[in-house]
């Protein structure tokens, strides 16, 4: 029962919090659109949404620090010239 | 410890001095590799450099090897050039899926556990190792959600994968204590039931609880790499020696909070000390035998 | 094609110019292709007082042992003298550290342990070492450097005094200025000559830079006293006014008269990371 739409609905989960909303509104109906198997969507129905919770709060930070220290191209060639 | 037995830490750049300062109690450092996909030459021999001062193993955190999909041929480019500029003892990656459909999810993410992932992850391993011209170390991750639509257990899918690819394992051993406590084992039970013939390398470092959402008033261990190593993981380390005989390399992950760099260096101590009794209990036991 | 001892004034020293450059160039990149091998050897470079001495030779050697003996309660420096703590000598264990304490039983200046001769040759078994590793200039790089030396510097000899010659035959006497370049580049090419470090020397020095570039934007948070050797290695690397003068108040003592050393050329370190470094935080959340 592993697929890339699985992977991609979860990844979906993990980084839209809209998605995730959606999908503890109704998790059968959203798993069905997004086109997976009727063992996935089961599956899906019975996960542990809680923790799905947690782990897209905590990829959620993750990404915002990677934002933070990917500075614009224009900050890093200051930083180059100045020795900042 | 065994004679083969070694310790060493994660190389960050606010411990950087202070690693190089006491390269005498550090047997080798490990680097994370994709901070450096993209270093000038001049960066490539300084890192050179450094891995001729103290042995260095490289480790990857964005191939997403245990994907269902194979990874993307340029990542495994990269880490190839790193190694082949380079030259560490080993590299590593992890169990982990990191995106999907074109989606980052921008960290680790553990795939549902099944036996078509254990094939698609041996594939992608094996791909890796011929990629780059060594076979990875891989490692298990922690995970704050017990992966959907999975049908095997956390042990069964590690030794599956790693039995199929032939990869050695890199055991963190926070990472299955936090998984252990969070989905209701036994760590030293999950522990036992790891390929432990395979480990090579193990990586220590500590976490913190955070809350469930809602009400229930339940916590989940959140593996954060900045606090210190917990006495159970400790005590894990010990189990491990005393049942896996084949060197070990020990590295323990700090990202940031940082203490006293002596504090660090005590830690390192306490793993050696872990490693020697589980060692001691391991003669113990031949004798009895 | 113009003949060069033809030309007179500005044209001629233009010309000079431009040989001398061409000359001490290729006197520099031909001496460091044939001085060493292209590849870096496995080396230990981790001690401070040997790292200082590949930057900076033996004053830097002594003055980052002094610092490091300040940092560890072992020399006090009070504006700009120093001065050991009794027994000290009896604590440490390195010749270096024993003869910086015996010259210091006394008080005195920066200046006094520069010039003694027996603190500078407490420093031969690093001189030494970084000869055998090759990255400072010994006897077999010396004359290795030999041949492109005596071709650059005989060539510009050989044109200034030639056109000095002419010069004369003609009854011209304005030579000031190209009797200066021909002092000048005299000068440059006997610094290229011995220069102190080799290509491995300076590919090691930027190696270092690079591996630490991080821990200048930390300078300002090392406090004297530390419990880390890391003044010590920053310091070794990037020279002691890498150090900030209001946490560190004894370099004040270490550079009584000292411009701002040979800096690193790097922003970056081995530990920069676009992603906040480590497994960005734990393995899997």
């Amino acid at each position: 029962m592993s697929s890339a739409a699985l992977e991609t609905f979860l990844a979906r989960l993990y980084t839209d919090s809209a998605a995730l909303a959606r999908f503890d509104a109704d998790p059968a109906g959203e798993a069905r659109r997004a086109g997976l198997s009727v063992q996935e969507c089961d599956a899906l129905v019975r996960s542990d949404t809680i923790g799905l919770r947690m782990a897209a709060v905590g990829f959620g930070r993750k990404r915002a620090q990677h934002r933070e220290h990917r500075k614009p191209l224009h900050h890093r060639l200051l930083d180059r010239l100045f020795r900042r | 410890m065994n004679r083969g037995d070694r310790v060493g830490i994660g190389w960050r750049a606010p411990l950087a001095a202070s690693i190089y300062s006491h390269l005498d109690r550090i047997d080798l450092i490990e680097l994370v590799a994709d901070d450096h996909f993209r270093a000038s030459r001049r960066q490539l021999r300084a890192l050179r450099t450094l891995a001729g001062q103290v042995p260095m193993t490289l480790h990857g955190v964005t191939a997403g090897l245990a994907s269902i999909s194979p990874p993307e041929e340029r990542r495994l480019a990269r880490m190839a050039r790193l190694v082949e500029a380079v030259q560490p003892v080993s590299w590593s990656e992890h169990l982990a899926f990191v995106r999907a459909g074109g989606i980052e999810i921008g960290h680790l993410a553990a795939p549902p556990r099944t036996e078509a992932g254990v094939e698609a992850a041996s594939r992608n391993i094996r791909r890796a190792a011929m990629i780059v011209g060594a076979m990875p170390a891989m490692e298990n991750i922690a995970t704050l959600v017990d992966p959907p639509a999975s049908t095997l257990d956390e042990a069964r899918w590690v030794s599956g994968i790693l039995e199929e690819s032939g990869a050695p394992l890199l055991l963190d051993l926070h990472n299955l204590y936090a998984n252990a406590v969070n989905f209701g084992t036994e760590p030293a039970v999950l522990l036992l039931r790891m390929p432990l013939h395979r480990v090579t390398t193990v990586h220590l470092s500590g976490g913190h609880w955070i809350p469930e959402p809602g009400s229930s008033g339940r916590q989940r261990l959140l593996d954060d790499h900045v606090h210190d190593v917990p006495p159970e993981v400790f005590a894990l380390l010990t189990a491990l020696a005393a049942r896996a005989p084949q060197p070990l390399d020990v590295i323990l992950e700090r990202d940031g909070a940082f203490p006293a760099f002596p504090c660090l260096l005590a830690q390192l101590d306490a793993a050696r000390a872990a490693l020697a009794a589980g060692r001691r209990q391991a003669m113990q036991l031949r004798e009895v035998a | 094609m113009i003949n060069p001892f033809a030309l007179h004034g500005p044209d001629f020293l233009a010309f000079y110019i431009g040989l001398g450059i061409l000359m001490v160039a290729l006197q520099f990149f031909l001496g460091r292709a044939i001085e060493t091998p292209g590849f870096m050897p496995q080396l230990q470079m981790t001690d401070p007082y040997q790292i200082a001495y590949l930057r900076g030779g033996a004053a830097e050697a002594l003055r980052i042992t002094v610092l490091s003996l300040i940092d560890r309660g072992l020399i006090t420096a009070s504006g700009r003298s120093l001065v050991a703590d009794t027994g000290a000598e009896q604590i440490v264990r390195r010749p270096i550290e024993k003869a910086v304490l015996r010259l210091y039983r006394r008080q005195g200046k920066i200046k006094k342990l520069l010039s003694d001769t027996g603190a500078v040759e407490a420093c031969r078994e690093y001189k030494d070492a970084l000869v055998d590793f090759g990255l400072v200039a010994g006897p077999q790089t010396i004359a290795r450097r030999l041949i492109p030396f005596l071709v650059s510097s005989m060539v510009l000899v050989f044109v200034g005094v030639l056109k000095i010659a002419i010069a004369l035959s003609e009854g011209r006497h304005n030579l000031g200025f190209l009797t200066l370049l021909m002092i000048v580049f005299g000068a440059v090419c006997i610094w290229v000559f011995r220069r102190p470090r080799t290509r491995l020397g300076d590919a090691m020095m930027s190696d270092l830079r690079t591996m630490f570039g991080r821990l200048r934007s930390r300078a300002d948070s090392l406090r004297q006293g530390g419990a880390t050797n890391e003044a010590a290695l920053l310091a070794a690397v990037f020279g002691v006014n890498e150090l900030s003068p209001v946490r560190f108040p004894a370099i004040k003592a270490l550079t009584p008269k000292e411009k701002r050393s040979d800096s690193g050329s790097s922003c970056s370190s081995c530990g920069s990371s676009s992603c906040g470094g480590g497994c960005g935080g734990g393995c899997g959340g």
